[in-house]
């Protein structure tokens, strides 16, 4: 039988997903090119990734039960549902390449001062295999468990961030190229909602769904905001040297307890936030092994993610700068292929009679 | 025609190989005579004196079984059994007759047997509420539920279990109330148990558990008929194992073992506020080890500057790396629970003065443990007993915490939260989500989950698990 997950659990997950790319080293990336209108590209950004989520309910609403990779083999034909599928396995191994590698630098400056990659990729990839071999029920339910936990870490960090408030930041000081041109290099940052697309058969899509899911990606793109401007109102012109926005933006509040402390909170949060989104990005990689050759086992699946992910970390993406540095180039084009253009791809099988969702 | 008493007798004595407690009376009645079979061991010798043995005696007419049963033994409960009952029926404290003119056989239950009566369990001390706890005694265990539920929909079905002990396991629910699916299920597994014999209900446990060789206990126990009657009424289903003062019961959840019977009788924010106090007991029992090392290990800088120091100077003349440290007083507190388990209550004092002073005192001041060391290890061990009925898992995970801490760090115990939130989100008792009502979120249960709301708010009863009548007051 084929695990499903509930409605909530899908809007918890394309919310953690949506919280934990970005409340770590975008923020300051992202105002070496937009200065102060980090704020309106996160806007800009996340308009978009609520227009790809309505396409998303379209999309279920009139392909119920059917699997994203059926749809794209049944509309556009098996081959290029397979290629569309080996360029979302690039993506998705980018992705968690980068996260990897940046939270593992956060990690690293934050509490294990010294070189602990061990650890983390030891600890990681075990937690990734057996909550992708515990099977999708078990991880949505997970990841339901651990959201309020995370949400309460995150507002923990805004409210205690209040202490250091400066001034507002003033808007508009940025060029519209510069905008747009750091708009685009961190697309792969963006673009969250396409992971419902590749849930779509597992999801309990009920009456409220829509509601549901908009209301929980709302609340969480609000709680990022609210992090992003205060992160922009404390550092203001020096923002771009502190990478990683959630800790940064409670040091220094000697009215609470004592200057670094507070720390905790924010690493507590960001590993929680971490092991949800690799454990989701570790489940979706091996169904996308899964999808492209089906009579592979699951378990083998879990197994080549892991190999391939420590040959991708051993011989290439072995430092953060070589995994930023192609998340901004190649990764680009990849990000807006699968995040952006394969929905829109896909809007266009709305088109047609209602009478094709029933057969 | 003529039966041979004494045969059918001696025969059953030798089936009983000559027990010392098996013994037999015959009587001569005109020319009928009647022979009787029982365990002097399970039945009571005033009754059978007063009901059995004066009445057949006295008894001036002709000895026929109709007489037995609708003359002479009118003071108990007698039965006419069939020939592969009668084994059954002596074991269980019967009295079987047998008469030369008839091949009719009687039973007349005089079972009694040393039965301790219906006290306080010491597992489940209350400050208000009913005191009585079950027994050993499977008919009082049904007793005192059944003085709770005067209604035809307390339905009481029962097994045997035990190839040799052939003990009595008694399902019980409330028709009407209990999901029908699970009382199947429940029934189906326990007919398939093919054990030599069952001491204990947990034994039967074990065999309804959906994952037995898990950690983590997947069945409601409790001593006190107070709280399986609110289970039963919430719709779950009731085992009661005879030999047993533990009744079980399923569907289980995580959160009802943060539940207490006091928490019903008492305020309800009180309730609340204590059942967060069990959480917070939980989670330090489990966590503070393996945190208190992860953070002297590899994130002292969190810990506050003055604690730090003290730490400092307490540890630097222990000979052991803090891992090997906290581990020994882990295990020497294990070993000194133990041992005061196991001896008498005049030398388990004795015991907890050498533990807890000598021992303490003496490791410390020798250099072997050092204060920072004992004061989490303790606090760790007493946080156990907020939530008594998980405290053997919680102890496995403390070494693994402790591990988890030592080896990794903060991510180490991070992940360890993580991994077993996964583990125990899957799995399911009887449909019921382990850590349900959280995850998955079921709206109505949250009422009286970590949250206690009043009696009056809780108009359904529990949605983690499927039920036939969800309404439990308007």
């Amino acid at each position: 039988m084929k695990e499903t997950i509930t409605t909530r659990q899908t809007a918890i997950m394309a919310s953690i997903l949506l919280f934990a790319n970005k409340i770590l080293t975008l923020p300051s990336l992202l105002y070496e090119y937009a200065k102060g209108d980090v704020l309106l590209i996160f806007l800009m950004m996340f308009a978009i990734d609520i227009g790809v989520l309505f396409i998303f309910f379209a999309l279920k609403k009139k392909y119920k039960d059917k699997s994203f990779f059926t749809l794209l083999s049944e509309k556009l034909t098996r081959p290029i549902a397979i290629i569309i599928y080996l360029s979302l396995l690039v993506y998705f191994f980018l992705e968690i390449l980068v996260n990897y590698n940046v939270t593992g630098i956060y990690f690293k400056t934050q509490i294990y001062h010294n070189d602990e990659k061990i650890i983390f990729i030891v600890l990681t990839l075990a937690i990734f295999a057996v909550t992708a071999a515990g099977g999708f029920r078990g991880l949505g339910r997970t990841v339901e468990f651990f959201y309020y936990p995370i949400i309460l870490g995150a507002s923990i960090c805004i409210l205690i961030s209040f202490f250091n408030f400066r001034e507002p930041l003033v808007l508009f000081d940025s060029t519209a190229k510069s905008f747009f041109i750091g708009a685009f290099k961190h697309a792969l940052t963006f673009g969250d909602s396409f992971i419902l697309f590749l849930l779509m058969d597992k999801i309990q899509y009920d009456e409220k769904a829509k509601k549901k899911i908009l209301c929980y990606v709302l609340i969480t793109m609000g709680i990022v905001l609210l992090i992003v401007f205060m992160f922009l109102s404390i550092f203001q012109n020096t923002a771009f040297l502190h990478s990683s926005a959630i800790s940064d933006i409670i040091l220094l509040s000697p009215e609470i307890f004592s200057i670094g402390r507070l720390d905790i909170i924010a690493v507590t949060t960001v590993m929680f936030l971490t092991l949800c989104q690799i454990s989701i990005y570790g489940y979706i990689l091996s169904d996308l092994i899964k999808n492209i050759f089906p009579r592979i086992s699951r378990n083998v699946c879990i197994f080549i993610v892991i190999v391939v992910f420590l040959l991708l970390y051993a011989l290439v993406f072995n430092t953060a700068d070589v995994v930023i540095d192609s998340a901004r180039s190649w990764g680009i084009y990849l990000a807006i292929f699968t995040q952006y253009i394969v929905p829109v791809i896909s809007s266009f099988f709305l088109i047609g009679k209602k009478k094709e969702a029933q057969t | 025609m003529f039966f041979d008493v004494d045969k059918k007798i001696n025969d059953l004595m030798t089936e009983l190989h000559n027990s010392e407690d098996v013994s037999s009376r015959f009587f001569d009645n005109g020319n009928i005579r009647l022979g009787m079979i029982f365990l002097k061991s399970m039945t009571d010798d005033a009754l059978f004196s007063d009901a059995i043995y004066k009445p057949i005696k006295e008894f001036k007419g002709e000895i026929t079984v109709e007489n037995l049963i609708n003359r002479i033994l009118i003071n108990g409960a007698v039965n006419e059994i069939k020939q592969e009952e009668v084994i059954d029926k002596i074991l269980k404290g019967n009295v079987v007759i047998f008469l030369s003119n008839d091949e009719k056989i009687i039973a007349a239950d005089i079972e009694d047997f040393i039965m301790r009566v219906p006290t306080e369990p010491p597992t489940s001390p209350v400050i208000r509420g009913p005191r009585e706890g079950f027994t050993e005694d499977i008919k009082t265990n049904i007793s005192l539920l059944r003085r709770r539920f005067y209604t035809k929909e307390f339905v009481v079905k029962s097994y045997s279990v035990g190839k040799y002990s052939q003990t009595k396991v008694c399902l019980v629910y409330l028709n009407g109330i209990a999901d029908q699916k699970i009382v199947q299920e429940i029934e189906k597994k326990i007919k398939k148990i093919d054990i030599d014999g069952v001491v204990d209900a947990y034994y039967v446990g074990k065999f309804l558990e959906e994952r037995p060789k898990s950690l983590f206990k997947q069945v409601g126990n409790a001593e006190k008929p107070d709280i399986i009657a609110g289970k039963i009424l919430e719709g779950r289903v009731g085992i009661i194992v005879d030999g047993s003062p533990i009744v079980l019961t399923f569907p289980f959840v995580f959160f009802e073992d943060m539940q207490n019977s006091n928490d019903y009788y008492t305020n309800n924010h009180y309730a609340t506020y204590i059942r967060f106090i069990r959480l917070f007991g939980y989670m330090l029992s489990v966590i503070a080890c393996g945190a208190f090392l992860a953070l002297r290990l590899f994130h002292y800088n969190v810990i506050p500057t003055k604690f730090l120091i003290t730490i400092a100077n307490t540890t630097q003349v222990i000979p052991f790396t803090p891992f090997i440290e906290l581990l020994f007083i882990i295990l020497l507190f294990q070993i000194l629970y133990e041992v005061s388990l196991r001896l008498p209550s005049y030398l388990g004092l004795a015991t907890s003065i050498v533990g807890a002073l000598i021992l303490g005192e003496t490791g410390v001041n020798a250099g072997l443990i050092s204060p920072p060391g004992v004061i989490v290890v303790a606090l760790a061990k007493i946080a156990v007993y907020t939530l008594p009925e998980q405290a053997p898992q919680i102890t496995v995970l403390q070494i693994l915490f402790l591990f988890l801490g030592g080896c990794f760090g903060l991510y180490g115990v991070v992940a360890g939260i993580f991994y077993l939130v996964n583990y125990l989100n899957r799995i399911d008792s009887y449909g019921a989500p382990y850590l349900a009502p959280y995850s998955p979120r079921v709206c109505s249960d949250l009422k009286d989950a970590m949250i206690k709301k009043s009696l009056v708010d809780m108009k359904k009863r529990p949605m983690s698990f499927e039920n036939q009548n969800i309404v439990r007051q308007k």
